[in-house]
């Protein structure tokens, strides 16, 4: 059995993951990770089913095709079924996001889809839907030095109740398609593991010093493409801002049959309340990455 | 077991073939408006939608295969038809075609019908080139190629891939097919008479409208005040590389932009399909 640390849990892992960091403390496992008999669906008034996914509060099972079901329990469970021949690197990436989004559900945390870096011992945000840019716009913070928490995905939650919100990383690695790992030059200075077998997204190892411990946050950044040729940085109006929030939560889907939309509501509400949070929008496409990381750090230098 | 009911609309068309008036149109018709917000349709649900796929699927579409996806898309408009109450009208891009597990890219058990929107080859390549920013030349070649539009191959695309084949393989594929009713619209005939076609389209549709209504949306949806709009407020899904997506919308500007030579090879190329739609007659035939 493995011990890592992610998400700011303990996990204990039957599954080897060599892109979590491992763990030396001797505290019990928060999670576990194992190998089993899932479910084959699940049952009761309450569950919400999708397309080959279900979910209630508490439960999530997924049936991943060619590869095999994943279900997670109450926050502190994840049981891996694999099919005969079943693609375990398709598995694998799920549970590094989307079944630890599920488990981070069940806690009643808040998954947000960002990438983070550490300014001045706080956490920077940047937030966005798939292919808007975060792990780009992270990797080359990385490249010019700043600390990096997380990619793709990090967790919101208070340490203990009454306590400030802070970010938690999830796992130290950037996940980059080959032409950001071209565009940062990453591939001179570390190795490129590809995420799966004919996708051409690699995770890529920071350079840059690694924060593991939670951070509160300064700012979020929401990443946009726009049709005009300007970079812009923007307040968002104060009557979208919990709107704008609400459509970055990570897994938003898993929300309806899980629930916990009053602590995701009071965690959204927290970070409008004390954190500056701005829109950037910039034409679509590589060119302007340089005239981007400029401008993001002016502000956030502020 | 019961068969689903059939609640899926396709409206089928070739990029540039007029799919996004008519769902202009379609969105002033069903909310009786007299404006409409292009960036804000009421007929809005794509095929190549990325957004959908994952809240329906749980899963990371860039980390999946296009077969794998071509695949759970299927069950996607499946489970959208099981969930709703009402008919869902869906813009596709792709050609009709049958993927890997023998199935039809389409949820044929839930799908109502077909609108193919169709336009001339001739003013799809000169508008087709100017939303992707690239010559003529290279917009023939792809006109007459298995073209997959929006492949992620080692950078994120907004949208899913979406394949559409040649232009008259695309046509084909549809007008064709033996699994589902389809029904065609001229471009041409939408600009010629707006009335009398679309018109006839919600009639298809089995969607009543009164005349009114159908003026009213026509006015609301005329290539002037959609391509006003675009200026006040950029459209989304225009092509960053172009300038915008509301060119000209006029019917025979190829004879303008493009040389005897492209305009051959065009015709040479799908001359077959483009004589049964009216769009040249025999004699036109360049003689190769």
């Amino acid at each position: 059995v493995y011990s890592y640390r992610a998400y700011s849990l303990n996990i204990s892992s039957e599954f080897q993951f060599p892109e979590l960091s491992s763990n030396s403390s001797s505290a019990p496992a928060d999670l576990k990770i194992v190998f089993g008999t899932t479910p084959r669906e699940l049952v009761g008034p309450n569950v919400l089913r999708k397309v080959r996914n279900e979910s209630c509060p508490g439960k999530f099972l997924i049936h991943i095709k060619n590869a095999g079901r994943v279900y997670i329990s109450d926050g502190t469970k994840i049981t891996i079924e694999i099919f005969p021949g079943g693609d375990t690197e398709l598995i694998k990436s799920f549970i590094l996001t989307r079944a630890f989004a599920a488990a981070a559900h069940q806690r009643r945390w808040t998954p947000i889809h960002a990438s983070a870096i550490e300014v001045n011992n706080k956490a920077v945000l940047f937030a966005g839907d798939s292919g808007a840019g975060k792990s780009t716009t992270v990797g080359a913070f990385v490249q010019a030095g700043y600390s990096f928490i997380s990619d793709d995905i990090s967790v919101i939650k208070q340490a203990e109740k009454n306590d400030q919100y802070k970010i938690y990383p999830s796992y130290p690695q950037i996940r980059l398609w080959e032409d950001s790992v071209a565009l940062l030059r990453l591939s001179e200075s570390t190795e490129k593991k590809p995420i799966r077998k004919k996708v051409k997204k690699y995770g890529i190892n920071p350079t840059s010093n690694i924060i593991r411990t939670g951070l509160s946050i300064s700012n979020v950044y929401i990443l946009r493409w726009h049709q005009n040729d300007k970079i812009k940085i923007e307040s968002p109006s104060k009557v979208h801002l919990l709107q704008e929030l609400l459509s970055l939560t990570y897994a938003k889907n898993q929300l309806e049959g899980l629930g916990g939309h009053k602590e995701q509501f009071e965690t959204l509400s927290y970070l409008i309340k004390e954190c500056r949070i701005s829109i950037v929008s910039r034409p679509l496409g590589s060119k302007n990455l340089g005239a981007l990381i400029s401008l993001l750090e002016e502000d956030f230098l502020l | 077991m019961n068969s689903p009911v059939k609640k899926l609309v396709w409206l089928a068309s070739y990029p540039k073939s007029g799919n996004t008036w008519f769902r202009a149109l379609l969105t002033a018709v069903l909310e009786e408006k007299n404006s409409v917000d292009i960036n804000n349709l009421l007929i809005n649900h794509d095929y190549a939608d990325r957004a959908i796929f994952e809240y329906f699927t749980g899963l990371n579409s860039h980390e999946l295969k296009e077969d794998e996806i071509d695949e759970l898309r299927t069950e996607v408009f499946s489970y959208l038809s099981e969930v709703s109450e009402d008919v869902q009208f869906i813009k596709i891009h792709a050609g009709y075609h049958y993927l890997k597990n023998k199935k039809p890219n389409i949820p044929i058990d839930c799908s109502r019908q077909v609108l193919y929107l169709i336009r001339s080859p001739l003013d799809i390549a000169v508008s087709f080139a100017f939303h992707n920013n690239w010559s003529k030349d290279k917009m023939i070649k792809y006109l007459n190629s298995d073209y997959i539009m929006s492949r992620s191959i080692g950078f994120a695309t907004p949208k899913l891939h979406e394949q559409l084949g040649s232009w008259s393989s695309h046509v084909s594929s549809w007008i064709y097919n033996k699994d589902i009713r389809v029904d065609v619209v001229r471009y041409e005939d939408m600009v010629r008479d707006p009335m009398e076609t679309f018109g006839k389209a919600l009639d298809v549709l089995n969607l009543k409208v009164s005349d009114e209504v159908l003026r009213n949306a026509i006015a609301a949806c005329s290539f002037e005040k959609l391509r006003a709009q675009e200026t006040k407020s950029p459209f989304k899904e225009k092509n960053p590389a172009s300038s915008r997506f509301f060119r000209e919308g006029k019917v025979g500007s190829w004879k303008r932009e493009l040389t005897e030579s492209q305009s051959a090879r065009i015709i040479t190329d799908h001359w077959e399909i483009m004589q049964k739609f009216g769009y040249f007659s025999r004699e036109h035939i360049p003689k190769c």
